[in-house]
């Protein structure tokens, strides 16, 4: 079969459902391994390298994230927090069959939770996905949130 | 508005008596002053001491030279020595000019009266009255003719109107002089305090109006030899004793009895008290001989009792910040006052937990502590160019800092002296020349200055020059600018700098040297990460050791064992990240022999002698360029050097090997915002930097595997402190007996002597504005 335009905007819809129902391993073999999740601190920053982000993770450090959340001793995890994503459908901006290259923008709210906390961020996710033996991965992941320079307590999870 | 002034010229004038000439340290003009106003200098432990100006030439209207002469009091109190004890060259601060002291401005005739070094003022009379053309008499007394200071330069300027009298010849008839003085006249005054009550006495005597005599006191009237302890009734029958070398006033501040005063020197009459019972002993130059002789009222800042003990009408106790500890340890330990009951909270191995939980405790931590310390603003590659500013908060206190046109940093209260708006809110921006307040666009020079009002004629008759709005946004009391980071003291008075910081300012040296070019630039914006808890659990843990391999198990222990199954090749370099984390599961006896060391006034650090930091890969690149800059063997002492937390009492934290300085921003007992700063090292290849960013990140972030579990710990025990068991913290691991914070010490790794280090320094500068320190013997 071709891939479609939906086959993608599932694709984002799938991945935002394991992050849900905390499927952590499952969604790192969603990963080429080169790929890198970044969360910026200022907006519309460019270089993820020389100044702080918020998160910008290879694949060792994702799986150490990963791990870490599945650990015995991670006690900011006791209990553990959930999360919630509310998505838009996604916006299909690059559409590549022949190079099997494919970029998303996608709007979603993501609520996070532990105890008796609870906190919602806006976020405009873009998705750069690659087909790699007839299957999408995530090649690159930013993370924008609309108030990154804000002051955060934990974000634990994966928004 | 501090001055900082340079000793440019010190001449003797006559034994013990020196003149003293200071410029501004560039050279520029100075401020204006008038004839008989004064400058306050700052004399560091011999605390503040005023001296009039000196002007034989009426240069204070364009002034470029300030002139004082100081006598030296061999039995004083060290503020003469202190001053006497400047060289050419030193510099030193003080306030802008003040004058308590002004000539009148009338036709009417003047009589100066000087006695000793008091004549220092009423040069600057004599010359301003010579210039007038205006009629007036100097009269001016001393010992002898050796003791006479100045006697040459006064004859030879004012030799029509000047007398000079010495006590071993002919000693000054203050009755003639004030029994023949023109009708009308005004009487300055400025000597010792006999002098000028005879002044005042024989004056009333002649009939003259009061507003006709004016005097000031040179030397301070308080404390006389033989003086002995008493005690003062108050209207609610409380009894203090007043020790030997304290005020009445003092003592009743320190025991938050509300007493209202001003100079402290028994001649403003603000503190004008009724006696119920007992005899005063007056020293104060205010009351009149009949007040006096009727012993109904006194000055309560200078004089004393005869009798054993004072009934005076003083009020009920004033509503001063009276905590919760505060009433339960004054029942406990019978201690009163805010300071007892502050110090009551600390004991060396142990910490109450108010410090950590009390609303009113935190509030007095704004009050006093925030005040009276050097506390981090910002770095001045965040205002590089003129005009440009960054708001933040010293304490709870907002402020801006700002590069003024003369490229000095200054930091104001970032409050319009009209209504109070917040004159800037943006994190930062440039404002180019002026501020504009955005409500009714008063504008101020990013001095602080206030440049223009519109419609300004609608203050012309309301005396608007007097008001404290005209002061326009009001600097904080003091700023240092060190190798570019940008420290205020908001307090007017206090410690300086140098005093305050000493050795500890090598950890901010180390990391500037590791820039070949010298200097930092600050990279990006901060992270920002809020803590549900209060401001020092975060200054404790900077040098926790025991915690990262029990709290980051989970994080640097994962890390370990994921990259020990990853069957890494030998000839693939290593993640960086691996480089940073890992070390954070170091055992016991690596944080055991990496040592602390502390400093006076709560600073300290961590890796005296290793750290975490110190297997971090060096490329060839970066040591040439070092090499280059410094030397070699400077290049690898500063390389060298590895330490791993360095904490600057209150509230900020620095990684000299990584450029990284965290701020811990108190915002309520239980909420502090932590912002992590990165900078640049000047003149070095990027990998550093990435690196410096890497650990930012991976460390200091609100999504940070490490913070995380850091942040989970300082809530759980910012919840657990309410629980009504033990109300203690102990911080006792390593202590030995009775240690002394003011000495530098270096221990084994693990000790919690820098908390205790912290807690000291914290009872010292809370303390430090509550109550008058204990004076040396005047
Ligand atoms: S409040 Fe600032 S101009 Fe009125
Ligand atoms: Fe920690």
């Amino acid at each position: 079969m071709t891939l479609t335009r939906d086959n993608i905007i599932d694709f984002i819809y799938d991945e935002a459902r394991m992050l849900d129902e905390g499927r952590f391993s499952e969604w790192l073999d969603l990963w080429i391994p080169e790929g890198h999740y970044w969360m910026p601190l200022d907006y519309k920053q460019k270089d993820p390298d020389l100044v702080t982000s918020l998160l910008y993770e290879d694949d060792f450090m994702r799986r150490l994230r990963v791990e870490r959340l599945n650990g015995e001793r991670t006690f900011s995890q006791k209990p553990k927090s959930r999360c919630h994503h509310v998505i838009q459908r996604p916006f299909v901006d690059e559409f590549d069959l022949d190079t099997g290259h494919f970029v998303t923008n996608t709007s979603m709210h993501y609520i996070e939770t532990r105890l008796d906390e609870q906190f919602l961020l806006a976020i405009t996710a873009t998705h750069e996905l690659k087909l790699v033996d007839g299957k999408l991965r995530i090649a690159n992941k930013r993370v924008e949130l609309l108030n990154s320079d804000a002051a955060f307590g934990n974000i634990q999870l994966l928004p | 508005m501090t001055l900082t002034l340079k000793l440019t010229a010190k001449d003797s004038v006559i034994d013990r008596i020196d003149l003293f000439t200071f410029e501004a340290i560039d050279g520029a003009s100075l401020p204006n002053y008038t004839a008989g106003a004064h400058l306050d200098f700052e004399l560091g432990a011999a605390g503040t001491r005023s001296y009039s100006l000196i002007d034989f030439e009426r240069r204070a209207g364009n002034a470029r030279q300030l002139q004082v002469a100081v006598q030296r009091e061999d039995k004083g109190d060290g503020g003469s020595k202190a001053m006497h004890a400047l060289e050419v060259g030193d510099t030193i601060e003080t306030t802008e000019p003040k004058n308590d002291f002004e000539l009148h401005s009338s036709e009417a005739p003047t009589i100066l009266i000087a006695g000793g070094i008091g004549v220092t003022p009423i040069i600057s009379f004599a010359a301003e009255l010579h210039a007038r053309g205006a009629r007036y008499q100097f009269h001016y007394a001393t010992r002898s003719r050796e003791n006479c200071a100045f006697a040459g330069a006064l004859t030879a300027r004012f030799a029509d109107a000047l007398t000079l009298w010495f006590d071993n010849e002919s000693q000054m008839d203050l009755q003639s002089i004030i029994a023949d003085a023109p009708s009308g006249a005004h009487f300055f005054c400025c000597g010792p305090k006999g002098m000028i009550e005879a002044v005042r006495e024989l004056a009333e005597a002649q009939g003259i109006a009061k507003d006709h005599i004016h005097f000031e006191l040179f030397a301070s009237p308080r404390g006389h030899e033989g003086d002995k302890p008493f005690e003062v009734e108050i209207a609610d029958g409380r009894v203090f004793t007043i020790p030997a070398d304290k005020t009445i006033v003092e003592v009743l501040e320190a025991k938050g009895i509300d007493a209202t005063f001003d100079c402290q020197r028994g001649d403003c009459g603000i503190c004008q008290t009724k006696v119920l019972g007992g005899i005063p002993d007056h020293r104060d130059v205010v009351l009149s001989k009949s007040e006096r002789d009727s012993g109904k009222v006194m000055q309560i800042c200078v004089s004393r009792a005869k009798s054993n003990r004072l009934k005076l009408d003083i009020g009920a106790p004033a509503s001063k910040a009276k905590t919760r500890a505060a009433e339960r340890r004054s029942t406990m330990g019978n201690n009163t006052t805010d300071a007892d009951a502050i110090r009551a909270l600390v004991q060396q191995h142990q910490v109450h937990r108010d410090t950590y939980i009390d609303k009113e405790i935190y509030e007095l931590e704004m009050k006093h502590l925030f005040s009276n310390t050097w506390v981090f603003v910002g770095h001045d590659s965040q205002t590089l160019t003129q005009g440009d500013y960054i708001t933040t908060q010293i304490g709870n206190q907002p402020v801006i800092m700002v590069r003024h046109t003369d490229d000095q940093i200054y930091v104001l209260y970032n409050r319009c002296p009209h209504k109070g708006t917040k004159i800037a809110i943006d994190r930062s921006g440039n404002t180019g020349k002026f501020f504009r307040c955005p409500y009714h666009a008063w504008s101020f020079k990013t001095d602080g200055c206030l440049l223009a009002i519109p419609l300004k004629k609608g203050y012309a008759e309301t005396d608007f020059e007097d008001s404290e709005a005209n002061n326009g946004l009001e600097s904080v009391g003091a700023v240092k600018n060190y190798r570019g980071f940008v420290f205020a003291r908001l307090a007017k008075e206090g410690m300086s700098f140098e005093d305050y910081f000493g050795d500890a300012m090598s950890s901010f040296d180390n990391m500037v040297d590791r820039a070949p070019a010298g200097r930092l630039e600050v990279a990006g914006p901060p992270l920002r990460y809020m803590h549900q808890c209060n401001w020092k659990m975060l200054v404790d843990n900077q040098t926790d050791t025991c915690h990262p391999m029990v709290a980051h198990e989970s994080s640097a222990g994962t890390a370990v064992r994921l990259f020990e199954e990853a069957n890494w090749p030998a000839d693939k370099p290593k993640p960086m990240a691996m480089e940073i984390i890992a070390p954070f599961m170091s055992p016991y006896e690596f944080f055991e022999e990496m040592g602390i060391r502390t400093w006076p006034n709560g600073h300290g650090h961590t890796g005296v002698h290793h750290s975490i930091h110190s297997d971090y890969s060096q490329d060839p690149e970066y040591w040439n360029a070092l090499v280059e800059a410094y030397g070699e063997e400077k290049a690898a002492k500063t390389l060298g050097e590895n330490r791993h937390n360095t904490v600057y009492w209150p509230n900020i934290m620095i990684k000299g090997p990584v450029q990284q300085l965290r701020n811990f921003i108190p915002l309520g007992p239980d909420k502090t915002l932590v912002e992590s700063y990165i900078y640049r090292l000047v003149g070095a290849p990027d990998y550093l930097l990435q690196r410096t960013a890497m650990y930012n990140r991976l460390i200091n972030a609100p999504t940070s595997m490490v913070g995380h579990d850091d942040l989970e710990m300082y809530e759980r025990a910012q919840e657990g402190l309410h629980a009504q068991s033990t109300e203690w913290i102990n911080i006792q691991r390593l202590h030995t007996e009775e240690e002394d914070y003011d000495e530098i010490a270096v221990e084994n790794g693990t000790t919690e002597r820098q908390m205790r280090n912290q807690m000291n320094a914290w009872v010292k500068f809370m303390t430090m504005s509550m109550e008058p320190e204990t004076e040396a013997a005047e």
